[in-house]
């Protein structure tokens, strides 16, 4: 459980090429009563990069929850899940798919490659708000995260 | 056999006789000096030429007797001191009175042995017939009664003719007269010693004159008579007179006296002789009749052995033939000269030997049979040349059986033919087995002609081709001359492919399934399947042919095929996730936004725009359930899990719990026959029957929904049914409504896209059946699919 008041926003990065998905995603976060702060990159190269510290992202924050899609420009999902997975630096976050693929063979490649939960983007706006708000309800309120900086 | 041999022995008596024979030879001719001292008296008559006679001159005697005497007492070494008496009687009487030791030259008679010994013959001479030339009617002593005979006084021709009784006798005082008288014709014949006359004639030159006729009347043997008591002297006389009678001297002595010398060949000597040929003829005759008597013998004893040696060899020899001929399946006879069977093993025509021994073919068989037969065996008498020949009889079961039969001379032991030999085998076996052989063989060569692969046989060595079947030919396009006797089709193959087969042939003695290019006539290539077995002793190898060159270009055509459609099916994938996934993205968009924009502008919206922006909304939502729809189809075929046995009666059971809610709402009856198990694709199947059942409920009429799935089997295929009591189709439809997004209905008053039946359609497609169905609007309808075993 996370002091929203006054306990340090819950980093989430948004790994998302489409921008009207980002701004979805974005307008729920803004109005979420949980302090959060949203890191958006936009293809798989920039999220490793963010995650690694690596250029322009030095100073990037170590993301408490990665929220990824599957079909990236450059760098696609897989590989970037792959990545975190073989990372022992970043192994331990969670990573939520978010994509609008139903494909069953994204879906098992998904899991095999230790991704923590799959989830379909609903097409109704509506149902979408609700997945949305079950993940943060889910992940930021439920779900005990491991301890920033903990040991190896 | 044994015979005994003859007892007597001639070889015993034979060379005692030859030894007597060869002493009494040698004795005659053998002499010797030895001295014996001393003189003996001789007595000698005054006038008996020409043995005894006085020497007018001398007055001492003289005559052949006393040369003969002086030369045989000279040999013997003594002297003779010879006494003259007037007459012979008075001569013998001075040897009975001991005046006298010898008379020279006496005949040797019987009646003298009484008084006196004589030595051996010194002289022999004959009493013979003397007649002239031209006497004609004398020819013997019994011609002489009658005649006038003349003979010489004391001579014994005068006792000779008085014995046999002859009373006309002219007696003359000499020798002389008496031939005179019968030269001139006083006397008819002349009885006198021979030698005196023969002298006289031969003297005189009147040999061819006189003749002498018959028989020797009297053989007279002279030698030198010695008073008994004198044996040495004999002896000693005897041993020179021996030697002396074949000297030249004695023959000297002869001719002075006789005229002509004393024949050797006396009738003592001839008689000797004679009989010592005779009796060596004998011996030698007797000798060899031993001596092959001993040979016929002992031919007769190794003949005996060799009768008894063969008797039991023939013996053997019979019990041998007859237990071979006893125990072989052929048929032997032998038959004499005259055709009668004499031996006989397995009969034919159900004879047994005893029938026929004895017999002729004219007592088993018809007159024409039995000539035919008799024609060909006298031949084989009469030639010696065998006879070979086929016969065929027809069994007791009435089937045909062959026979080779073969007619041979038989030899007796002196290689002269006495009779034939049959020898017959039934070869119907043999025969049947290689009729079957030659239909194999046939057939063999029909399935080697007519085969469908090329086949073919060549040396090793490649020089030679040596048969080929037609499909060989079809193969290279070649004809038989071009391809028989060439050198090996082997040259025809790609060299580095050759060289590889013919490197596994050495190693393996066969090479199967080898793929190589060869060249046809045209010099195309022709792809080529080839089995070799090689046969090394024989140096051939043996090989098939299949051109596979259509097959391989009909191969190369599926693989195109196969490559294309695999790389429809990555299309076909490669759509499926853009319908999955990127043509979601922007129908969301579209329907997120136009929501947004909804939310945006809430209460500021006239009612026509919000019209518009549920249709927007509503065509995204729309767009997406027939892609969603279109991705489901489209996967049926590609997407589909392996086949394994399905109960159908548990899918039933799955299609209605998803249908739950469907069919409570409806209160629809589902009813079900006994449902097979079959091999399908578990969540198509039930996909299947979901839209079928699903259908009929949304296809209801006003009666309470009725649906009985049935399933029946065909055979090779179950077909299912669905059947319902709803509104039914028209048949005019029945081609539309399995293609994919064709509607019966708007979608005011059926929802749905459309998807339904095509998909059922695919479904049962995939499972190798097929879909149609039965319908009476308004009465319901009933759907059949089926699926393959």
């Amino acid at each position: 459980m996370y002091d929203t008041a006054f306990g340090k926003p819950i980093e989430i990065l948004l790994v998302e090429d489409s921008p009207g998905d980002v701004d979805l995603v974005r307008e729920f976060f803004d109005s979420s009563k949980i302090h959060n702060l949203l890191h958006v990159v936009v293809n798989g190269e920039q999220a490793m990069a963010f995650l690694r510290r690596k250029g322009r992202y030095t100073n990037a924050t170590r993301p408490d929850i990665v929220l990824l899609d599957i079909n990236l420009p450059r760098k696609d999902g897989r590989e970037v899940l792959a990545g975190i997975k073989s990372d022992e630096d970043l192994k331990r976050i969670p990573v939520v798919i978010l994509t609008s693929s139903k494909d069953e063979e994204d879906i098992l490649k998904a899991y095999n490659l230790h991704a923590n939960c799959y989830i379909t983007k609903p097409i109704d706006l509506n149902q979408f708000i609700k997945v949305v708000h079950s993940i943060e309800d889910f992940w930021f309120s439920i779900v005990k995260l491991p301890p920033k900086g903990g040991k190896k | 056999m044994d015979r005994k041999q003859p007892k007597y022995n001639p070889l015993c008596i034979a060379p005692v006789f030859l030894l007597i024979m060869l002493i009494c030879l040698y004795q005659t001719g053998r002499g010797y000096a030895q001295q014996v001292a001393g003189e003996f008296s001789a007595g000698v008559p005054a006038n008996f030429p020409p043995h005894y006679s006085i020497d007018s001159q001398t007055g001492k005697p003289a005559g052949f007797a006393i040369d003969v005497m002086d030369e045989v007492a000279q040999r013997s070494r003594i002297k003779v001191r010879y006494v003259v008496y007037p007459t012979w009687t008075k001569t013998v009487e001075a040897m009975e009175k001991g005046e006298v030791v010898l008379i020279p030259n006496t005949g040797i008679i019987a009646e003298r042995a009484e008084y006196m010994d004589f030595t051996s013959p010194i002289e022999t001479f004959n009493i013979v017939i003397f007649v002239r030339e031209t006497t004609q009617d004398i020819k013997g002593i019994t011609d002489l009664i009658g005649k006038a005979v003349a003979v010489v006084e004391t001579n014994v021709g005068v006792y000779l003719m008085k014995e046999r009784g002859v009373s006309k006798l002219q007696i003359y005082s000499s020798q002389d007269e008496a031939l005179l008288s019968l030269i001139s014709g006083k006397s008819d014949a002349l009885v006198y010693p021979e030698p005196p006359i023969k002298t006289i004639l031969w003297k005189a030159g009147l040999e061819d004159r006189i003749k002498i006729v018959g028989e020797p009347l009297l053989e007279v043997k002279r030698g030198i008579a010695v008073r008994k008591g004198n044996q040495e002297l004999i002896k000693k006389l005897d041993d020179e007179i021996k030697i002396f009678t074949k000297s030249p001297r004695y023959i000297d002595i002869y001719a002075k006296w006789y005229g002509k010398p004393a024949p050797y060949w006396t009738a003592t000597r001839m008689a000797v002789l004679g009989g010592c040929l005779l009796a060596f003829t004998v011996i030698t005759l007797i000798v060899w009749r031993y001596l092959s008597l001993i040979g016929l013998n002992k031919e007769l004893r190794i003949n005996i052995e060799e009768r008894k040696k063969a008797d039991v060899a023939l013996r053997v020899s019979e019990e041998r033939f007859r237990a071979i001929a006893s125990n072989t399946p052929d048929h032997i006879l032998i038959q004499d000269r005259q055709l009668r069977y004499t031996f006989v093993v397995n009969p034919q025509l159900g004879l047994t030997e005893q029938d026929m021994i004895g017999k002729t073919d004219y007592d088993f068989l018809l007159n024409d049979e039995a000539d035919k037969l008799a024609k060909v065996k006298r031949q084989v008498i009469e030639t010696g040349k065998p006879y070979h020949f086929e016969t065929s009889l027809i069994s007791k079961e009435g089937n045909p059986e062959f026979f080779d039969g073969t007619y041979v001379p038989k030899f007796d032991t002196h290689g002269k033919v006495d009779g034939l030999i049959g020898y017959f085998r039934n070869v119907t076996e043999y025969k049947q087995a290689v009729e079957s052989l030659q239909q194999k063989e046939e057939k063999f060569r029909n399935l080697f002609n007519n085969a469908e692969v090329g086949m073919f046989r060549t040396r090793f060595d490649g020089s030679e081709v040596l048969d080929v079947n037609e499909r060989f030919l079809v193969i290279f396009g070649r004809t038989r001359e071009e391809v028989l006797g060439r050198p090996s089709l082997i040259h025809w193959a790609d060299p580095h492919e050759r060289e590889e087969m013919v490197r596994r042939l050495k190693e393996h003695n066969r090479v199967a399934e080898y793929e190589c290019r060869m060249l046809n006539k045209k010099g195309e290539i022709r792809h080529c399947l080839t089995s070799l077995v090689l046969y090394p002793d024989q140096e051939i190898f043996e090989g098939s042919i299949i051109d596979i060159t259509e097959r391989k270009l009909a191969e190369e055509q599926l693989m195109a095929a196969m490559s294309d459609l695999e790389r429809s099916n990555k299309e076909l994938e490669q759509f499926a996730y853009v319908a999955s996934h990127d043509l979601q993205e922007p129908l969301r968009m579209v329907s997120s936004y136009t929501h947004l924009i909804a939310q945006h502008y809430e209460g500021r919206l006239d009612e026509k725009t919000k019209k518009f922006m549920n249709y927007a909304v509503d065509g995204a939502v729309r767009m997406q359930r027939l892609i969603n729809d279109l991705l489901t189809y489209s996967r049926i075929g590609t997407q589909g899990k392996p086949m394994k046995l399905t109960d159908t009666y548990s899918i039933l059971g799955e299609v209605i719990r998803n249908l739950t809610a469907m069919i409570e709402e409806n209160r629809v009856i589902i009813t079900n026959d006994e449902l097979p198990t079959v091999r399908a694709d578990a969540s198509q199947l039930v996909q299947l029957f979901q839209n079928l059942i699903s259908n009929a409920i949304k296809f209801r009429s006003e009666n309470i929904p009725h649906i009985h799935v049935s399933a029946q089997d065909r055979g090779r295929e179950w077909v299912f049914a669905v059947r319902d009591n709803g509104i039914g189709i028209e048949k005019q439809y029945a081609d539309r409504i399995f293609v994919i997004f064709q509607r019966l209905h708007t979608r005011q008053e059926y929802s749905g896209t459309g998807i339904g039946l095509s998909l059922c359609k695919k479904i049962a497609e995939h499972h190798g059946g097929r879909i149609w169905f039965e319908s009476e609007p308004g009465k319901g309808s009933t759907f059949f699919f089926t699926i393959t075993k």
